[in-house]
């Protein structure tokens, strides 16, 4: 993948999200916000820049980054020109009518659609989204504190999520999560292993096309350059369903109890055993000689024997296993993939447990392109949703899919001498709420805190007015 | 007031069906046999006519194409898009009964120039002989069919009602007139296709296959048995539940033809010797014209995408219309007319296996070529294929964007090029602009089977063929029974 012509990444401009999940901040907290005086906003955004992280910090222990949805760029006042130079689905953003398109193409559905959301949906929108990450929770509060009394009276809190810190990069559902991400090309220096082009995820470098992506632009400035877009879905998991759901094909697989097979079945949903070993190491029982393994391909299983061809893991990222052969769906998944930097929220159930009253916890997907179009919607459409997917007839990403409400979906899992099959699979992930934002470069983030707008002259930001607590959040 | 609306507002207020083939206008049903010609499936019908003058007609066409009125002529308030959508799922309801249709189209095109009429064009794929086909449309859905022809210009019924036998004949003779029916300049087929009725007959043996094994919970195989004894008991299953399917199924046609390279080496071999022979010329011709021609000015999406993606991805396949002005001047013609005569002799010999230069999601596409007379010529594109238009638009460019760019290359406002099938498709973001830009919202799309994809098509397919006759050693059995 290596190309000779490419520009040296400017680590300083582009938003620090991009080249880190921040492991080092075990608590983070993402709050939703709405402008409410568009001069006062213009003004907190423009003494916010000095505390953004920006670039390649080594993992900081405090971080702090801010994006936009198109309402929130339209609410400081960029003007309509300039709004039409963005992708027309950022413009329209995730949520729309229940029965428009995008919602339906997502799987957006159902008790999914934008009208039961908690936040992001027309009626509770979001402008922007500040998301704050620190050591510990003590640390973070004070933080959130502090940036609540700075906002307050220029925008609005519309939803808060605080995150949560499950042992060993765990998601609800008690596996591993987080284990294969495409490394970006310049990021640090050589070209080892999984390497994607840097304009797969930052405007204003040479994407998998071999071209410089489309950005936006503003009065003859390019927008656009060292941003990117950011998906942002709250998911809920219904840990409770998802294991007895397993339990109960266990127990009409094997004719009684059987949390063996029930595992089993766990393990084939999602492509790896939950400490994350992958089926494509060890197809038939969980080996922890093989945990956090990434270094497979599909081309030994085409059948689906091993990881079944529906599994969570193949469907989000087939690698090479996608037609008319290896190195062709290489390329073309390479042109496919995303940054995911979600993490969970909610507090922990165990596996099997029942709870008498329901807490909400699942995931806050996040995840960064330059596309949302062609990478996140088109995995989430053509790859997670696609009953269809590589030769399948009527299956869903068991795990994540939307399982075609009032029609039912199954999950095959090729075996010898016949296929396993899980029929009536229901939905374990709901949408919660959800946004597309636009994470800005530094020069952006200056540039549309001095925007003019139709109520006051432009403010210049100033890093006096910073209160000198928040320069932690600062690289 | 137009001649449609009796019949739509018919379909609209779901009037019973025996009103269709009992009343005095229908004819009688079709014998059983509507197909004559069962050594012929899957061919492609083109036909193009202008609509009547005056935009009054567009809209009436539209009005019976879509069940959508863009404006209320008759003082009513315009259909909500609920009413035209019962009214799209009547006429598919209607289609259902039809024998020899794969997928079929009517879509109006812009006029050429301010001077000009619109056109309907309508495509086909359809299994039979020509005949078979139209009379299997008329007997379906006579009616529909005249109310959509009395807006266009020459209809020799427009004027009276459709009254049986001996107007069919004449509405057969306007569609098939020679200026009408239009010829495909290429034309692509996955795999060399079965009839509809046996594509459809093979899913519903698929389907009750896995309905039978499901039954047996989500382990069959500890009912049915380890190895290969799964498969004789499926066979049972269906002997005892499905006899009349499976006796279908035993009638039908088995046999996939094969590709022939000789026979495509003897057709591309002149071409490539021409090529070879006049290479310096053609070369300096072809790089002046590439770099004065203009490419389309928008990099980014045009809006109209908005509007054409709410009538996609209802199913899991899709359409696409597609209409451009060939580049002016006859170096360019001639270009593209012997590159879309190499991919058809390609698509006819070469790509038989249902891969279309690494395409395998495509069921039928053609491309035809319209004359405008002194407006130049536009090229028309017709495709049924699977998943979303995403996904079709990136396998163009990662898989098939030489073949692509070699085509539209020679037409209006294409992204840049170099040396014909170089650079062009590969501008990714540029390329998909330039095909929404000049994509048309089809007005009415019908497929026969929109639930199955061209894998399924063939998977059902080999699972039937393990059917009709038994695998012969108990390997291949097990091998048949994980195609399940």
């Amino acid at each position: 993948m290596a190309s000779t012509n490419q520009k040296r990444l400017d680590f300083e401009q582009i938003q620090g999200l991009v080249f880190s999940g921040y492991p080092k901040c075990a608590s983070a907290c993402y709050v939703l916000l709405r402008v409410e005086d568009v001069a006062k906003a213009r003004h907190w955004l423009g003494t916010l820049v000095s505390n953004v992280t920006f670039g390649e910090t080594s993992h900081p222990s405090s971080a702090l980054n801010v994006a936009l949805t198109s309402s929130g760029l339209k609410a400081l006042g960029l003007d309509k020109e300039a709004l039409e130079t963005f992708p027309l689905e950022f413009q329209e953003g995730l949520a729309q009518d229940d029965d428009a398109y995008r919602p339906r193409i997502l799987g957006d559905v159902g008790g999914s659609a934008p009208s039961h959301w908690s936040w992001g949906s027309p009626e509770k929108r979001v402008d922007l989204v500040l998301m704050l990450f620190a050591h510990g929770d003590t640390e973070l509060e004070r933080q959130l504190e502090a940036h609540q009394r700075n906002f307050s009276g220029a925008l609005s809190e519309v939803h808060l999520i605080r995150t949560a810190n499950l042992p060993d990069r765990r998601e609800h559902f008690g596996f591993v999560d987080g284990i294969a991400q495409p490394k970006i090309q310049g990021q640090t220096g050589g070209d080892q292993g999984d390497t994607v082009r840097a304009g797969e995820f930052i405007l204003g470098y040479e994407n998998e096309f071999e071209k410089i992506p489309n950005a936006p632009t503003a009065r003859g400035w390019d927008l656009g350059q060292n941003g990117t877009f950011m998906v942002v879905r709250q998911l809920e998991q219904d840990v409770e369903a998802f294991w007895q759901s397993m339990a109960h094909y266990a127990r009409e697989a094997s004719g009684g109890e059987d949390k063996v097979r029930a595992e089993w079945l766990a393990a084939k949903c999602i492509g790896r055993w939950p400490n994350g070993a992958p089926l494509m190491k060890t197809w038939d029982r969980d080996d922890p000689k093989f945990n956090d393994e990434n270094d497979f391909m599909y081309k030994d299983d085409p059948d689906g024997l091993k990881c079944p061809i529906g599994a969570h893991i193949r469907r989000s990222n087939p690698r090479d296993s996608l037609e008319p052969d290896e190195k062709a769906s290489l390329k073309a998944t390479n042109r496919r993939r995303i940054l995911r930097r979600g993490r969970a929220y909610g507090p922990p159930l165990e596996r099997y447990a029942k709870e008498t009253s329901r807490r909400e916890r699942g995931l806050v997907f996040i995840c960064l392109n330059t596309n949302i179009r062609r990478q996140f919607e088109f995995v989430q459409q053509s790859w997670i949703n696609n009953d269809k997917f590589d030769g399948l007839n009527q299956d869903q990403d068991p795990i994540v899919g939307d399982q075609k409400p009032g029609e039912g979906s199954v999950f095959t899992i090729p075996h010898h001498p016949l296929r396993f099959r899980l029929p009536g699979l229901q939905r374990f992930v709901h949408v919660r709420g959800g946004a597309y934002f636009f994470l800005p470069s530094r020069a952006a983030l200056e540039f549309l805190s001095r925007l003019e707008g139709e109520t006051r002259a432009p403010r210049i930001a100033s890093s006096a007015a910073t209160p000198p607590m928040l320069n932690r959040g600062a690289t | 007031m137009g001649i449609g609306v009796s019949h739509f507002e018919e379909i609209r207020r779901g009037a019973p069906k025996a009103r269709e083939s009992g009343g005095p206008q229908s004819e009688p049903v079709a014998s059983p046999a509507v197909i004559h010609d069962a050594t012929l499936t899957g061919s492609a019908l083109t036909v193009i006519v202008p609509i009547r003058a005056g935009e009054e007609w567009v809209q009436e066409l539209r009005k019976v194409l879509t069940g959508e009125s863009g404006e209320s002529r008759d003082g009513k308030a315009g259909k909500s898009s609920k009413d035209a959508k019962a009214y799209r799922d009547g006429l598919r309801k209607k289609f259902d009964q039809l024998e020899t249709v794969h997928f079929m189209r009517w879509v109006i095109l812009p006029p050429a120039s301010a001077s000009k009429q619109s056109l309907l064009a309508f495509e086909s794929n359809y299994d039979g002989s020509l005949d078979d086909h139209l009379n299997d449309l008329y007997r379906i859905a006579p009616k529909f069919l005249h109310d959509v022809y009395s807006c266009c210009e020459g209809y020799p019924l427009a004027s009276s009602g459709f009254d049986g036998a001996r107007d069919r004949a004449a509405a057969k003779a306007f569609l098939t007139k020679k200026e009408h029916m239009l010829p495909y300049a290429a034309f692509y087929v996955s795999r060399r296709k079965k009839p509809a009725r046996q594509i459809r007959d093979e899913a519903a043996i698929h389907d009750a296959i896995q309905t039978f094994l499901d039954s047996l919970g989500p382990n069959p195989a500890k009912t049915l048995g380890e190895a290969d004894a799964p498969y004789d008991k499926i066979i049972e299953y269906l002997t005892r539940a499905k006899p009349a399917e499976l006796e279908r199924l035993r009638n039908s046609p088995r046999k996939n033809p094969h590709r022939n390279y000789l026979s495509l080496g003897w057709r591309l071999g002149p071409l490539a010797l021409a090529v070879l022979a006049g290479f310096v010329p053609l070369w300096i011709a072809l790089r002046r014209r590439e770099t004065t021609d203009a490419e389309d000015a928008y990099g980014t999406m045009p809006a109209k995408a908005l509007k054409l993606v709410e009538r996609e991805d209802l199913q899991v396949q899709n359409q696409l219309t597609h209409l451009v002005e060939v580049k002016p001047g006859r170096f360019r013609l001639l270009t593209l007319r012997t590159v879309l005569w190499a991919i058809d002799v390609l698509a006819r010999y070469r790509y038989t296996e249902g891969d279309l230069g690494g395409l395998t999601t495509i069921h039928y596409a053609r491309w035809v070529l319209i004359d405008d007379g002194d407006d130049g010529k536009r090229l028309l594109f017709f495709s049924n294929y699977d998943g979303s238009w995403e996904r079709y638009l990136g396998d163009f460019i990662d898989q098939a964007h030489v073949g692509l760019t070699g085509i539209w290359s020679n037409t209006n406002g294409f992204p840049k090029t170099f040396g014909l099938i170089g650079a062009g498709a590969k501008d990714e973001e540029r390329f998909k602009a330039w095909t929404r830009a000049h994509q048309i919202e089809s007005d009415l799309w019908y497929s026969a089977y929109g639930h199955l994809t061209t894998r399924n098509v063939w998977n059902n397919n080999a699972i039937c063929d393990g059917i009709v006759t038994r695998p012969a050693t108990a390997k291949k059995r097990e091998r048949w029974l994980s195609l399940l």
